[in-house]
């Protein structure tokens, strides 16, 4: 089977944007497989691939687990430039992908997507709900709000909540969650400045900004 | 096997997707991320955007980074 292939006729094609990052992972991920390597997407794709109409990236970062036995500079090499990426500093481009490895070890829930012929491992969607919520919170990353609100709308019931709280226990940011739902409730414009009047009110209540 | 004998089925992936758009339906009109903040981009991925013209109308801002030069994972112990 030539990945290579597969990916030109992937990317030449001119499906729905999720559809194409959902295929090109897959290609990518298959190929670090082959490689003895276990991929799996994380960050801004991962919130696409779970909530299409939350965010829309071409940027594919994957935290590949390290091995011991396997060197990871040539199998990196060997992957990438068989399936036609150029290494452009610490990253991989080819068309409108830009693949990035920002992490080699995954300790994160992870669900696997039923894509045939290669499923995709993709961080839960829990965990990428919180990160954004914590990085709204303790950064003051407005557009984090955005899509924290967003998937929260996407997700709807299929919401883990015992997932989801643990993972915002852990870095105190409940409040930032209850009030990013509140503002979703509320039917309000979300914009910079809402969100902002959302921060002001955590931080008057004792929250970090 | 040649690209052209493989059969994707993205079936129960498609399905999800519905059900979450269809809850979005609404959502879009109520928002415009025009100055919202995000994270400083890397010089490379942000000039990468700008040439293919797909910078959004977000606001680059600095926030820490890991070892490699990429936007950590945020939390409580790296707050600004």
């Amino acid at each position: 089977m030539d990945l290579r292939e597969m990916l030109d006729e992937v990317l030449a094609s001119e499906s729905d944007h999720a559809t194409r990052l959902a295929k090109s992972a897959a290609i990518v991920c298959e190929a670090l497989r082959r490689e003895g390597l276990e991929a799996t997407v994380v960050g801004g794709a991962a919130i696409e691939l779970h909530a299409p109409d939350a965010y829309a990236t071409t940027d594919l970062d994957l935290v590949v687990t390290e091995r011991f036995s396997v060197d990871w500079a040539a199998a990196q090499a060997r992957t990438f430039g068989a399936l036609g990426f150029t290494r452009s500093a610490r990253h991989w481009t080819r068309d409108d992908l830009y693949v990035e490895i920002p992490g080699r070890r995954m300790s994160d829930p992870v669900v696997v997507m039923r894509i045939e012929p290669f499923p995709l491992r993709v961080v839960a969607k829990e965990v990428v709900l919180a990160d954004r919520i914590v990085g709204f919170k303790y950064w003051g990353v407005t557009d984090y709000g955005l899509h924290a609100l967003a998937m929260l709308t996407a997700f709807g019931s299929e919401l883990d909540e015992a997932v989801l709280q643990r993972h915002l226990e852990r870095e105190n940011a409940q409040d930032a969650y209850l009030a990013l739902r509140r503002l979703r409730e509320s039917g309000e414009a979300v914009t910079d400045e809402t969100l902002e009047a959302v921060l002001k009110v955590l931080s008057d209540r004792g929250g970090v900004r | 096997m040649s690209a052209d004998e493989v059969v994707w089925d993205l079936t129960e992936l498609e399905e999800m997707w519905a059900r979450r758009r269809a809850r979005m339906a609404d959502f879009h009109k109520r928002v415009d991320r025009t100055g919202m903040k995000r994270p400083r981009r890397n010089p490379e991925e942000a000039a990468w955007l700008a040439a293919r013209g797909e910078l959004p109308p977000t606001v680059e801002v600095d926030t820490p980074l890991n070892e490699q030069g990429s936007t950590p994972r945020p939390g409580r112990h790296n707050a600004i």
